[in-house]
């Protein structure tokens, strides 16, 4: 129970950061740093698709919350994310290391760049603008910057997140069954 | 096992539960394979979308909205003041110009506000004979910007008042003292969410010039402002002031929302259009106000 409880914690505080802080301080980029996105792959990498889809469903619906949105989009993008880079992980990199963070980092910032650019299609579609329009736009002002931003920002979200599961190990090992 | 079932005297009910049951160790199939998984997963999540019960989501919603306000309100201002922090340290450079064309600009605008406020003068005046309410009565809810959505096609905020504040859905929200930056689009009881102009979803009916040229302002997917629907016989020039109409909605009219620039025809020539030019910068945003009631 505790180390849910505290999963729960984890992923509210990283929503709050994300609407309120990370997209309010990059506001001016392309797209802020996808940080609910980063646990839910960082969590993903670590613990395979079978333990993070949970959390990317709550995240998801959390996210969507928040935002006022209509709920099912977020969890959509981060239950396929969960399963993309859980079975890349566990497929092609076998005894995982901290430096290839950065790879995933890159790996999930063109996952959320294909995201948007799927979003786009769709409204370019409803307001019957061009895409080529629509993508220039978009895009047009601050995409290295959100590259950067957002393979730091993975990077120091993947160490964070193996921190903190391995402090919740603690509580498994100490559960009375065992 | 429904083939034994079936037939002509097999009872229907318990046709139904063998159905049921052959549904589940289907479903429990599926869920043992990893990509049967992931398609179950990704199938609700498309349902749930779909289907989008508006009891559940407005329940998550003030559940969240209500626990997390706090929490919003505290991390916003450090994003908000880290934002600016980033702003000041990129923008020294350009400082000095930027201070020697402000102080043209308030030279220019006290000039103006001296004229206009003759000319306000002037149509209280006339108002009162003619027994008109007068029109800056505006009432106000003043809100802090408590987060931001990304997702959307140019852009929403969220902004700390809610339903028991006495907003509601369609209200026009402004900065200063009447700068239109958007309308109320959903509301919780603590928390709203803001469609900006600058979203490609958002039309306002807008009038510009002397010559009141009427149209729709729709934003350009966060990057700015465009005029639209400007019939030919209508008179638009770069220059002119485009404010809102007051025709639908809640949004009253005379709130400014800019400066048109760049006027020319559609690509059918049918209408006329302009692009436009907002003194606001909508990344920047930080305490707006809800205009509750708009006494015209």
């Amino acid at each position: 129970m505790k180390p849910t409880f505290f999963r729960i914690v984890f992923f509210l505080f990283l929503s709050v950061v994300q609407v309120s802080f990370s997209n309010i301080l990059f506001a001016s980029l392309s797209f802020p740093p996808p940080i609910v996105l980063g646990a839910v792959v960082s969590l993903s990498l670590l613990k395979g698709f079978s333990f993070s889809w949970r959390w990317a469903v709550f995240g998801g619906i959390l996210f969507d919350s928040m935002l006022f949105s209509r709920i099912g989009v977020s969890s959509f993008e981060f239950v396929l994310a969960s399963a993309v880079f859980g079975m890349l992980a566990r497929e092609f990199f076998v005894g995982y290391r901290m430096g290839r963070a950065i790879f995933f980092g890159i790996g999930m910032w063109f996952f959320e760049f294909l995201w948007r650019i799927i979003f786009m299609f769709q409204s370019s579609v409803h307001s019957e603008s061009f895409f080529s329009t629509v993508f220039g736009e978009n895009f047009s002002r601050g995409l290295f910057g959100s590259f950067l931003v957002s393979v730091l920002v993975f990077f120091i979200l993947f160490r964070l997140t193996s921190f903190f599961e391995r402090f919740l190990e603690i509580f498994d090992r100490f559960r009375p069954h065992r | 096992m429904i083939g034994w079932v079936g037939g002509e005297d097999a009872d229907p009910r318990l046709e139904s539960i063998f159905v049921s049951l052959s549904n589940v160790s289907m479903f429990r199939f599926f869920w043992k394979n990893k990509f049967g998984k992931l398609f179950l997963l990704l199938a609700g999540c498309a349902v749930v979308f779909a289907w989008n019960p508006s009891f559940v989501s407005f329940t998550l919603r003030t559940v969240i909205g209500t626990v997390l306000a706090p929490l919003h309100n505290v991390v916003g201002f450090f994003g908000y003041h880290t934002n600016q922090t980033k702003v000041f340290f990129l923008s020294v450079g350009q400082l000095k110009h930027e201070n020697e064309r402000l102080l043209a600009e308030t030279i220019d605008l006290k000039a103006r506000v001296a004229a206009l406020s003759d000319i306000a003068r002037e149509n209280e005046i006339l108002r009162e004979d003619r027994g008109l309410l007068s029109r800056d009565r505006l009432d106000f809810k003043a809100a802090e910007v408590i987060g931001r959505d990304s997702v959307s096609s140019g852009g929403a905020i969220l902004i700390g008042a809610g339903e028991t504040s006495g907003i509601r859905k369609g209200m026009a929200v402004v900065v200063g003292n009447g700068v239109l930056i958007g309308r109320v689009f959903e509301v919780a009881p603590f928390s709203s969410r803001v469609l900006l102009v600058s979203d490609s979803e958002s039309a306002i009916n807008a009038v510009a010039g002397s010559e009141e040229a009427r149209g729709i302002v729709r934003g350009e997917y966060g990057l700015g402002l465009v005029l639209d629907m400007v019939i030919q016989t209508d008179t638009l020039r770069e220059g002119d002031e485009v404010i809102t109409s007051g025709l639908g909605g809640d949004v009253p009219r005379g709130l400014f929302i800019g400066t048109a620039t760049s006027v020319e025809s559609s690509n059918d020539r049918l209408f006329q259009r302009a692009t436009l030019v907002s003194p606001v910068r909508f990344d920047r945003l930080r305490f707006v106000s809800v205009v509750l009631d708009a006494k015209l």
